[in-house]
């Protein structure tokens, strides 16, 4: 579906899209890189607006968000296309194509935001490819949302120019932004991308409220490397992200980075512990089946306040999200 | 980026809702975990 861009400008005969760090610059006929926006007769437009390749009820544990409204169930959509070019992209039969390429649903914004109350759901998540991708539909479609009551989340790289992060941060409540690496060079490799755009977005996520977590991913011989992890967490604390959960998340071979091995579950544990160690207050290991860090601790007092065990809770947080033990506040977004 | 393999049925089922999430082995979701949701 055929939709007029936001953010870009043009120069002489060429459009340059200004939504995303890439700024590509499009001659007529031509596609960005995320693979959704053409320059047509000196017009962006952008091909993924209302037409969803992917459309499911998660629980928002799967995003993954362990401290924003536990237990509930979000309704979780992508179109096709993404901004970023990862060598280990899970979702590459989506993300690596184009809107023009998938099956899609005709699915406007007020069609959305009926089915999530229809279906339950207390947020709407934009997900699976980065909704950078389809930015003008998540747009308009979480200003909906945010004015039937329900909540926006956004699963995304955060590789993002400021203005149009700005437009978009009002409706957005809870994100999960994946830091790849600290290393740029590594950045560029895996992704296709740069660190520091990534670094803006997570500092003007926390500035503007919106409920934080971030994921690494320890990809082997990429991303894996404990003195650049180290780097991050330093990082991190330094600029005020101790109470951000951080969820490390194992590695399993995929699309071209098939070749390599999982994550050792020790580095995964190691990393963990090293995390806690520099004073991150909720650390997680994702994807290694139910462990120590599966849980939520009470920073305080150390009691288990939710037990995991894939995507089942059991909680001994008390309604207002303090500590059943010690009431002391958890950080994140209870009710 | 978070998964979107997982196995949802809920939109076979009308007006109710069903829907198993099956996450196998990839990086985003947790292996073998299965979440089951029933509102009737
Ligand atoms: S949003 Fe797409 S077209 Fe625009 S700069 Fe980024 S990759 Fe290029
Ligand atoms: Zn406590």
């Amino acid at each position: 579906m055929r939709h007029e861009a936001k953010y870009y400008r043009k120069k002489g005969n060429t459009v340059i899209c200004e939504l995303c760090p890439n700024m590509c610059r499009l001659l007529n006929g031509e596609t960005g890189k995320c693979r959704t926006r053409t320059n047509r007769h000196g017009m962006l437009i952008t091909e993924a607006y209302a037409n969803p390749c992917a459309l499911h009820i998660d629980p928002v544990e799967k995003k993954p968000l362990y401290h924003f409204l536990p237990g509930t169930s979000t309704l979780s959509l992508a179109t096709a296309g993404c901004n970023l070019a990862c060598r280990n992209c899970q979702n590459h039969d989506i993300s690596q194509t184009s809107p023009l390429e998938t099956q899609n649903l005709d699915l406007q914004p007020d069609d959305i935001v009926v089915m999530a109350i229809q279906k339950g759901c207390s947020s709407i998540s934009y997900t699976y490819t980065d909704p950078v991708a389809y930015y003008e539909y998540m747009l308009d479609t979480a200003q909906k949302a945010n004015e039937k009551g329900l909540k926006n989340i956004m699963v995304s790289a955060g590789y993002i120019n400021p203005q149009p992060l700005d437009e978009l941060l009002p409706f957005i409540d809870a994100a999960n932004i994946d830091l790849k690496t600290f290393d740029d060079n590594v950045y560029h490799e895996l992704s296709g991308v740069h660190l520091k755009p990534v670094l803006n977005t997570l500092l003007k996520l926390k500035e503007a409220g919106v409920w934080l977590e971030i994921t690494n991913l320890l990809v082997p011989t990429y991303s894996d490397d404990v003195a650049m992890i180290e780097k991050m967490l330093d990082w991190l604390v330094e600029n005020g992200f101790k109470s951000v959960p951080i969820h490390y998340n194992r590695f399993v071979p995929t699309y071209k980075l098939h070749y390599l091995h999982s994550t050792p579950i020790a580095l995964l544990l190691q990393v963990a512990e090293m995390a806690v160690s520099k004073g991150m207050k909720y650390v997680y290991v994702g994807n290694i089946g139910p462990n120590h860090y599966s849980n939520t601790y009470c920073p305080v007092c150390q009691a288990v306040l939710l037990y995991r065990t894939g995507y089942s809770i059991r909680s001994k947080l008390n309604n207002y999200g303090k500590c059943d033990e010690c009431n002391c506040e958890l950080d994140g977004v209870w009710k | 980026m978070e998964n979107v393999m997982s196995v949802t049925v809920s939109w076979m089922v009308s007006g109710n809702e069903c829907f198993i999430v099956v996450s196998l082995a990839f990086a985003r979701c947790l292996i073998g975990s299965i979440y089951y949701k029933n509102v009737f």
